[in-house]
Formats: C-alpha cells, structure tokens, sequence
C-alpha cells in the first residue's frame, strides 16, 4: 500500500487534474467554472460502488484508457441529472439523455474528451512522462456495473483505485463528479519510483 | 419470512424457499444461479473472472471471483444438501463501453459467461435460460420457490426468465 506521503503526492495529483479540468471546461463553455476538491484518496475498489451512492445509482460516465509507461484507465462519473445540466450550460438549452438528442450526445461526449484528458495531461506532466491517449467512450448505466467492468479490464495493483472528488460549479449549479483512477498492474511501482523523484 | 439474500462482487450464497436471491450492478460480470426444483433449493454466485489459474500467487484465492471455482463451490454445496437434479440460470457479462478499437481485456464479460457454460458441461448440469452480453448492467433476483429470475436494466426495465 502507499506511504502516508505518496497519498499526499496524489491528493496533489487529484488537485492539479481538476484544476486542468476547469480551466478546460471553462474554455470550452465560455464562462467561469470553479471547482472544490473535497477529497482525494487512494479507496479499495470494493468500496467504490457504495462511494458513488450504491450500484444501482443512475451515472453518466466517461472511460479513457492510458498508455505509456504508466497504463490504467482514468473513469469519470457524474449523476445522471448533473451530467445533463453541464450538456445543458454548454448547448444553451435543456436537456436529457432520454430524448437520444444528438447535439446533446456529442456535447456530452466532448465535456467527457476534454475532462479526461485534462486529468490525463495532469497525470503526464506530474510525472514527468508521456502518457498516449485514445478518444474516450461514454456510458450511462447504473455505478456499479461501471465500476466493475472497468476494475475487470484494468485488473488493478492492489486492488485500489485513486478516488478524486470534485464539484464543478456553472451558472450557479453544482455538479459533483468522481473521478477515478485506476493503474494497471505494475504501473503503481512506476509511479511511486517518479513520485521518490519529487520528494 | 422471505428473505432477500444480498450477494456482492466475487460472493456467493445459497438459500432454501421462501427466500430470494439477488445481486445488483452486474457488469462484465456474470450472476449463475444453481437449483435443484424438488428441494426448493438454490445458490448465487457474482463471477468476476473466467479463470483461477490467472490469480496472483500472492491473493488468497476467493472461490465466488473465478467461473470455474465458483461453479465447483457451488455443486458441492448443493449436493451436500442432498441436491441431485441441478439446473441453472445466469444473467450479465455485458459490454459497458464500446471502444473505437478493440482490446482483449474489454471482452471479459463474453468470456465470463462462456467460462461458466464449459464448466456447467463439464458438470453436465443444464442451462435452462440466460439473458447475457449486451451494453447494459443488470441487476437480477432469483425466487427459489418458483426459480423465476427477474432481470432489470436501466434502458428495458424488467424482464423474466
């Protein structure tokens, strides 16, 4: 498991990402975003699905896997409703995923491409090394379900995942995200090697 | 009273009528339920992975995570029950992102439910019904009285079989 330290070094981590994230989404939507990042932790995966509100919990979510020298998946997850308030903000007009709108769809797919790879350019130049990413894919689906199909593609280090949360604040509306990510076998022991470097 | 078993990732549990099953957000993974009709009989497992032989050395090994374990568990302890005429039921292995590209890892839930069908010949237990694959989770619940296994989805609501 990590040292108290290497846990600070990613709650660091967790702040930098979001931060990259709002400045992103800002631009993107063409007004302020600003974000609170109430915890960063390193979580049992187990425990993931109760953190997100309980497996059935209705989520919108965003999947990007990384490449490199350091691999894993990087796993965005918002409630339904908050989701469809930031495609909302950015298509200037209501929205719901049940109406299977396209301009909302691919609004909601490009608010997911650009945050993960926020969080993806954070990881890279914390470290220190290029990190390749694809397009991402989206899903709206209950949590664990997510969850777990993403825990069974990476199969993990240690069974944890970094947990970050986030509450993105446009117009005055709240949305809270979770981010999670999740390092393959054998990346963890990478990062804790570059994480030494920074100490 | 009826009771609802609640069975989480990589468990497994058994129960007799009038009590029920149930295990929710199934992914990739996959729900088999084994039951013997005449003794009102029946046992869940949540299958996380196809094969035990891919466990790290270092994990101990949890018998409901791997297809193969978890189908031996479960005859085993049905039989002792006196269970002799086993059926079974299994729901899940979705895909819950589809990837511009294709990646082995990503097929695990097809692989899942394929891992419980060879184990489930090599037992020669039927397979009386499945509702597998897909893009969706799952959340199913099986009544051992009348082994009706009702499965739910957030996109088609609820179906049995």
């Amino acid at each position: 498991m990590l040292s108290e330290f290497e846990q600070d070094l990613l709650k660091e981590l967790g702040n930098i990402g979001s931060g990259h994230a709002a400045t992103a989404l800002s631009s993107m939507l063409g007004k302020p975003v600003n974000i609170t990042v109430s915890s960063a932790e390193m979580e049992p995966i187990t425990y993931l699905p109760e953190r997100l509100g309980g497996p059935e919990r209705h989520v919108a979510s965003v999947l990007l896997e990384l490449d490199g020298d350091i691999r894993g998946m990087i796993l965005i997850l918002f409630a339904v409703q908050d989701a469809e308030q930031m495609v909302s903000s950015l298509i200037g007009m209501p929205f719901s995923f049940d109406d299977f709108d396209e301009l909302g769809q691919s609004a909601w797919e490009e608010i997911g491409n650009i945050m993960s790879g926020a969080y993806a350019r954070a990881l890279g130049d914390w470290l220190q090394t290029p990190i390749m990413i694809q397009v991402p894919a989206t899903a709206i689906d209950m949590a664990g379900s997510i969850v777990e199909f993403v825990v069974t593609s990476v199969q993990p280090e240690e069974d944890a995942a970094l947990y970050i949360d986030t509450t993105f604040m446009i117009d005055q509306k709240v949305s809270a995200g979770h981010v999670l990510f999740l390092p393959t076998h054998g990346s963890l022991h990478q990062i804790q090697q570059r994480l030494m470097g920074h100490g | 009273m009826a009771e609802v078993l609640k069975i989480g990732i990589a468990e497994w549990k058994q129960t007799t009528a009038p009590n029920r099953l149930r295990t929710a957000g199934l992914g990739s993974c996959v729900g088999v339920i084994l039951y013997d009709v005449r003794l009102q009989l029946a046992a869940m497992a949540h299958v996380m992975l196809p094969d035990s032989t891919i466990a790290r050395k270092n994990q101990s090994l949890e018998v409901g995570k791997y297809a193969d374990t978890a189908i031996t568990a479960l005859v085993e302890s049905l039989r002792r029950e006196g269970a002799t005429r086993l059926q079974a039921k299994m729901a899940g292995g979705a895909q819950m992102f589809q990837f511009k590209y294709e990646n082995e890892a990503m097929r695990i839930g097809e692989r899942n439910a394929e891992a419980i069908r060879q184990a489930l010949k090599t037992h020669r237990i039927p397979l009386v019904a499945e509702d597998c694959g897909g893009h969706n989770g799952r959340t199913i619940e099986f009544d051992v009285a009348t082994s009706v296994l009702s499965i739910r989805t957030v996109s088609v609501g609820t179906k049995e079989i």
